[in-house]
């Protein structure tokens, strides 16, 4: 190996590369792929409750399985009836709701609770990063309009949150429909995606993402405002320290006039 | 939950599902009415479509009415299937009425241009103006 051919395996040893893109590019691409990289976003629960769903189908498949949440001595336990040899992770017939498999694969009132849960996480944390990422290559971005959409995003969350809990756990609980085990999880997805829209057409309808961004903006200046009057005051004492005596001191009408 | 409250839950679903299957009914026949009127600007919403989904809730009454859920009933070990298989043929309607619609919008010469009412949005689709003489 010669001199050269040394130097050039040094430096592929030490290579780094750094790829810099101008900032107009990754304001455009960012505008450009918002919407989309939010939607897929707001789809992240969904899609992982759609994977636990077919996993929990795969693991009951077309056995005549039925799910039954009782409760005995003060503790709720699932139920597994059917054939168990089939199964590979519930191999038991009774569980405890609380029993980390159950909660795992969203079996169990626990189980859809621990679901959905974790999707509002989930979410809250994609959206609220995608908003933050947009706040910090745009200059036309404020801290309002920052702070607005993810209050809004947050609220409508928690809220789809909500229902998709309550469609869930109503199906889990019915006597009948408890019985099909991917039953909670379907119901939940449905009626979160659908809850999503329906508050997304409620805000911009009643522009309520806007009106938040507009009292934090109001917030804003009434900070600003009062910063200035604090500035104010506090050069006023500067220039006029026996002032201060006069705060604290005691009333002219006793001090005879000073 | 107990069952009683779980079963008004239901069937809480159940009725707001007419409403919403029947705004996405509305909405796709005003939209396609106004593309043969030749209307100069008109609004959609590509996750309209997914209301659709509330009809999963049907699909679990029509189970439990039918008795396919009793315990004799031969077709019992199917009911999963059937859900799922409910479930993605509403996922299917959702995401051809929307293409539909879109190519409806295209080769009538329309241009999608952004909505200004909307500011974020969570759920799937996006709310757009369609205009005649571009945006």
């Amino acid at each position: 190996m010669n001199a050269e051919e040394k130097l050039v395996q040094e430096l592929s040893q030490n290579e780094t590369v750094i790829q810099v893109i101008p900032l107009d590019e990754l304001q455009q691409e960012a505008s450009a792929r918002n919407a989309t990289v939010k939607t897929t976003a707001g789809f992240v629960a969904p899609i992982n409750d759609t994977i636990l769903a077919a996993k929990l189908l795969r693991e009951f498949g077309q056995a005549p399985s039925q799910l039954v949440v009782n409760t005995y001595k003060g503790k709720k336990y699932v139920i597994f009836k059917g054939q168990s040899g089939t199964r590979k992770i519930f191999r038991g017939t009774r569980y405890l709701t609380s029993n980390p498999t159950v909660v795992r694969m969203a079996v169990g009132p626990r189980g859809i609770a621990k679901s959905v849960k974790g999707g509002f996480v989930l979410t809250v944390v994609l959206l609220a990063g995608i908003e933050i990422f947009d706040y910090v290559i745009k200059d036309t971005k404020n801290l309002s309009k920052l702070l607005g959409t993810i209050t809004a995003d947050v609220m409508k969350v928690g809220v789809s949150s909500i229902a998709a809990l309550a469609a869930g756990l109503a199906i889990g609980a019915s006597t009948a429909l408890g019985s099909i085990v991917a039953g909670p999880l379907i119901a939940a997805i449905a009626v979160g995606v659908i809850t999503g829209f329906v508050l997304d057409k409620i805000d911009s309808r009643i522009g309520a993402t806007a009106a938040l961004i507009k009292a934090y903006e109001d917030t804003g200046l009434k900070l600003r405002e009062v910063e200035y009057d604090a500035a104010r005051w506090l050069d006023y004492f500067e220039r006029n320290p026996h002032a201060i005596r006069r705060l604290f001191g005691m009333p002219s009408i006793f001090t005879g006039g000073y | 939950m107990s069952p009683k409250t779980a079963n008004i839950v239901i069937v809480f679903f159940n009725l707001v599902g007419f409403l919403l299957v029947g705004y996405a009914i509305n909405d796709f026949i005003t939209v396609n009415s106004a593309i043969s009127a030749r209307a100069l600007e008109i609004p959609y919403d590509s996750g309209t479509y997914y209301l659709f989904l509330i009809a999963i809730f049907w699909i679990f009454t029509i189970l439990h009415w039918s008795g396919i859920l009793q315990t004799e009933h031969k077709l019992k070990r199917y009911s999963s299937t059937i859900l799922v298989a409910g479930f993605a043929c509403l996922l299917i309607l959702a995401n051809g009425l929307n293409y539909y619609v879109s190519h409806h919008f295209e080769s009538a010469g329309y241009i999608e241009c952004d909505d200004p009412t909307e500011i974020s949005r969570i759920s799937k689709g996006e709310s757009s103006i369609y205009r005649l003489n571009g945006c």
